[in-house]
């Protein structure tokens, strides 16, 4: 069983009622819009065979089980061809190139910011210790000159 | 998704690089990019049907996520494949296709004889037309399901919905193609 919420907004309604069944001909006319049912719980409408097919697609019967069934024969067929299709698609691997493309699309400076200066390397280059040495000699200075006063 | 080692240990070692990214290393999201992209990109090609977008897809979605790493809480793999969720099904609302199919396909091909080949070409080409008739969320749910081999469980974990809820859309999923697809080849 499953429940219409037709007070549900817009955006919250349930996203799989886009799809519409194809109705036959002489049905046509007469069918309602899926989204204009009033509020109701709408029995599912599966067979017997078609229960018996969805607990073997969840592994919970055998298919002989629905080879038992009236045209259980033709549903395991279809969807045996199904399975083979599908589990030529789970093979399927990211082509190389496709990480290559990423990477190189990726921006250089994203997280520049997020590296505390405590934590960034220093290069050390004779302008550095220069550098750092007229910084030291000129604390050295001004503590002298505190100490002595 | 795809690890050799537990969840938990994976998560950790998600952290860790997640850590180094954002600690200036570019270079270490790469890891990330390899140990996730094959699981994103099969649930990106089933969701479109194309190859071509499945990459774009990917690219975008690890750019997102490269951008807005630092927002990851909880496991960064279940979070990375919300984003490329979101986009595949954005995709599929917003586009109007007439025909899309696997041509653009270079993976070699390991039918036996040409015939069988035609008839998989065939098969292929219908499944994909049936699967561009489900809603978004059905064609997702029967995705994951039936092509990416996920449980329920994993599946209402990374959807952030409930089991039933999952096997209610798995089942009106399967129930439309049977529809669509039984006249032909059952």
């Amino acid at each position: 069983m499953m429940y219409d919420d037709l007070n549900a907004p817009e955006d919250q309604a349930d996203p799989t009622l886009d799809f519409e069944p194809r109705s036959k001909p002489s049905e046509v006319g007469r069918t309602p819009s899926l989204r204009h049912l009033p509020d109701r719980e709408v029995p599912l409408p599966t067979s017997a065979t078609t229960s018996v097919l969805h607990q073997w697609l969840d592994g919970d019967v055998s298919a002989a089980v629905v080879r038992a069934s009236q045209g259980g024969d033709d549903a395991v067929d279809l969807w045996t061809k199904i399975h083979d299709e599908a589990e030529t698609l789970r093979s399927r691997t990211t082509p190389l190139y496709v990480h290559k493309r990423i990477m190189d699309s990726l921006p250089d400076d994203t997280y520049q910011g997020h590296n505390p200066w405590y934590k960034r390397s220093i290069k050390m280059n004779p302008a550095v210790l220069i550098g750092g040495a007229a910084i030291l000699v000129g604390i050295g200075m001004v503590v002298a000159q505190m100490v002595l006063k | 998704m795809t690890s050799e080692t537990g969840p938990v240990d994976q998560a950790d070692l998600d952290q860790e690089v997640i850590r180094r990214v954002l600690g200036g290393s570019r270079d270490a999201f790469e890891l990330l990019i390899v140990r996730y992209s094959d699981p994103l990109y099969r649930h990106a090609l089933g969701m479109t049907g194309s190859p071509d977008v499945a990459e774009d897809i990917l690219q975008q979605s690890f750019i997102k996520a490269y951008a807005h790493l630092g927002e990851v809480r909880g496991r960064f793999d279940a979070w990375v494949f919300r984003i490329v969720a979101n986009a595949c099904k954005d995709w599929l609302k917003n586009i109007r296709r007439s025909h899309v199919s696997y041509e653009e396909d270079d993976q070699p091909s390991s039918y036996s004889t040409p015939e069988e080949e035609l008839d998989r070409n065939e098969l292929r080409t219908d499944l994909e037309v049936a699967l561009a008739a489900l809603a978004p969320a059905l064609r997702e749910a029967f995705v994951m399901k039936h092509v990416e081999g996920r449980s329920y469980e994993e599946m209402a974990d990374l959807l952030r919905t409930t089991v039933g809820a999952l096997k209610m859309r798995v089942h009106r999923a399967r129930e439309a193609l049977q529809h669509l697809l039984e006249g032909k080849y059952a």
